[in-house]
């Protein structure tokens, strides 16, 4: 959560990731006016002027890091291995939608985060009613978007190779 | 006596259906991160095609009302805005659901949604002809400038160094720029890929800046993910209506605010909760406490983004001008019938104007019991799941949502992407609300921008046309107070001796 949530928790020392974030920035900055040159006049004036906007600020926050020391972010917690996990298996999901169809791939996505999610030890009629709750879960949105919303859920194209 | 009956007209069976079924699947699927309010109006539009005019604005309104009122629910129990327009009701509202007092918070976001929204249709019946004619007066330069406004309000509110909520909000303004370009159809910075030529979804990035950092910390701890709350609270009805009752003269400001905001057509719920949110903070006695699980937060931007509702239909229907984005999409649904908006509305053809106007009215009052019984089970039942069952459902959720919108599963990978360079900023200390309402506003501030430039360029005179009119001139000087006054508060704060001296 961000520090906004969390009062009472000590702050971390961010004056070397402040230079880091300041570099990068000055980076992104640069790179979208570099990146921006073919465009035509019209369409490239607004994204270089916030390019050159956000280059200006980077600066400060590079001259600030160097001034003074900052505390401006929580110290963290937590398992990383369970984080990156989360982030590659929701990436995979998306990207196996079309492929293994809406159906199949959140059913293997959503039982992989359970298993992320959980952290206590499983018993059988857990994992049934937790299975069983996912489901229901998959079916009702796929009711409510596929058919009465009439929004279309990718079939799979492996199935209809098959 | 004619206006009466044409707003007891409301009160037909039939129309009284229609206000409930509206209203409740509106909460529904406005707190549903993903589903916006215009997303809500625009599924449900081919519903109404058989429909008499009145019935359609009755059943499009309060689904209008309800989405952005259900909107909350997911603010203030997941951290994750269910429409643009509750941004600002994360702030407090997430902070006092992690405290325990989701259940109030809920509460208090349903009687400031009714007020809010009571306000607005009052606006509607009242002042629309009025408000409609000033809204007009806006011109591209001004718009530029209220996006711009817009930006420095919701930089200047966040938590930690300003600074990096300007940087933050200057990265949502580039990402905006991706893809084709507002004026002129360019491609920018699309880099060959055929995904980027749409540029990068506001909603998918919504919910990823907003979703992905809560789900990549629900799976780092086995901590609960909220509190508790204590058992037999019921609905804290009666300390709600307390809180509401202290906080009278910031719903009414805020209600103020949402309904001028409104008239203004493209601004919408998102920029009128985020000023209201301001004004709270800065008239507040405790302005420290904003961020913080601040009831008066939840006030303010709840009674605001639901007076937009009202407001956003004075443009609507007395100048054929949407005030907000599912404004246009009923107005399309209303043209589609045959049925042209104008003058007349409050004329001619009157009849259809002040039934729907009973009928928003019924669909806000409905919203109140509703909206109690729903909110109550919310937040029971979110606080009673398990992070194993939490975390794919709301993933699922995030997935469906940001798929749901164009149909293609590129914007999914968008959305984790920047979700996880969210959760990563914002440990540098860049929070994900001004990169999000610099995506949101930024093609309004562009083409406000290029056509001020064009308009300097041919005039000679860059500098009269945005700083020449007098209403720029007063959206730059809220600009400077609401950038100041932060700045000069946090350097009290540093330095009281000097201060006071």
């Amino acid at each position: 959560m961000s520090n906004q949530t969390q009062p009472n928790v000590p702050q971390r020392d961010t004056t070397r990731s402040d230079r880091l974030l300041a570099l990068t920035m000055l980076a992104i900055g640069f790179g979208a006016i570099w990146f921006g040159r073919d465009i035509s006049p019209m369409a490239r004036v607004f994204p270089t002027t916030m390019a050159v906007v956000l280059l200006v600020l980077s600066a400060l926050l590079l001259c600030k890091a160097f001034i003074r020391r900052s505390h401006e972010a929580p110290h963290e917690t937590g398992s990383v291995p369970r984080r990156l996990l989360l982030v590659a298996v929701i990436l995979v999901w998306g990207f196996t939608l079309n492929w293994l169809g809406f159906i199949a791939s959140s059913v293997a996505g959503v039982a992989v985060l359970a298993l992320i999610g959980h952290f206590q030890g499983w018993t059988p009629r857990r994992a049934l009613t937790y299975g069983l709750a996912l489901l229901a879960t998959v079916a009702f949105f796929y009711l409510l978007f596929d058919v009465l919303l009439d929004v279309p859920l990718p079939a799979g194209t492996l199935w209809q190779r098959l | 006596m004619e206006i009466f009956s044409y707003l007891l007209a409301a009160l037909t069976p039939v129309n009284l259906m229609l206000a409930v079924l509206g209203v409740s699947a509106g909460i529904v699927i406005g707190a549903l991160p993903g589903l916006s309010a215009t997303m809500a109006v625009a599924v449900l539009v081919p519903i109404t095609f058989g429909m008499s005019p009145e019935a359609a604005l009755i059943l499009l309104g309060a689904i209008y009302t309800g989405a952005i009122y259900g909107g909350s629910y997911s603010a203030i129990l997941i951290n994750t805005p269910g429409t643009p327009s509750a941004i600002a009701t994360t702030f407090d509202g997430y902070p006092m659901a992690r405290k325990g007092d989701g259940d109030l918070a809920v509460t208090l976001s349903t009687m400031s949604s009714t007020a809010g929204g009571l306000f607005g249709v009052l606006a509607l019946v009242t002042l629309g002809p009025l408000l409609a004619t000033i809204a007009l007066k806006f011109g591209p330069v001004e718009y530029f400038w209220l996006a711009i406004f817009g930006l420095t309000v919701i930089s200047a509110l966040s938590e930690g160094s300003t600074l990096k909520a300007f940087i933050g909000a200057a990265i949502g303004l580039l990402l905006s720029t991706v893809g084709l370009a507002v004026v002129g159809g360019d491609v920018r910075y699309a880099f060959g890929s055929q995904f980027l030529l749409g540029g990068v979804e506001q909603i998918s990035a919504l919910i990823g800046l907003y979703c992905i950092p809560v789900l990549i910390d629900l799976v780092a701890k086995p901590d609960a993910h909220l509190q508790a709350p204590e058992k037999g609270r019921g609905l804290r009805i009666a300390e709600g209506f307390g809180l509401m009752w202290r906080g009278k003269f910031n719903a009414l400001r805020s209600s103020i605010i949402g309904t001028i905001v409104a008239i203004l057509p493209g601004a919408g719920g998102s920029i009128a909760s985020l000023v209201s949110y301001s004004e709270a903070r800065r008239a507040s006695k405790n302005p420290e406490a904003f961020g913080k699980g601040e009831p008066n937060g939840v006030i303010a931007t709840e009674s605001s983004n639901n007076a937009t509702v009202g407001g956003g239909f004075i443009p609507t229907l007395v100048l054929g001008i949407p005030g907000t984005p599912p404004d246009a999409v009923i107005l399309g649904a209303l043209l589609v019938q045959g049925f042209r908006t104008g003058p007349e509305m409050f004329g001619a053809n009157s009849a259809v104007t002040y039934t729907f106007v009973g009928g928003l009215l019924v669909a806000t009052l409905v919203m109140l019991p509703i909206g109690l019984l729903i909110g109550r089970y919310a937040f029971k039942s979110i606080v009673s799941i398990p992070k194993a069952l939490l975390v794919p459902a709301i993933a699922f959720m995030t997935i469906i949502g940001t798929y749901a919108i164009r149909n293609n599963p590129f914007d999914v990978v968008v959305m984790v992407v920047l979700g996880a360079l969210g959760w990563v900023l914002c440990r540098y200390g860049i929070k994900p609300s001004p990169i999000v309402l610099g995506l949101i506003l930024g093609p309004i501030a562009e083409q406000g921008f290029v056509q001020g430039y064009l308009m300097g360029n041919a005039t000679g005179s860059l500098g009269a046309v945005f700083f020449g009119r007098p209403l720029s001139m007063g959206i730059i000087a809220l600009i400077l107070l609401s950038t100041l006054i932060p700045l000069w508060n946090s350097w009290r704060r540093q330095h009281p001796k000097e201060a006071l001296s």
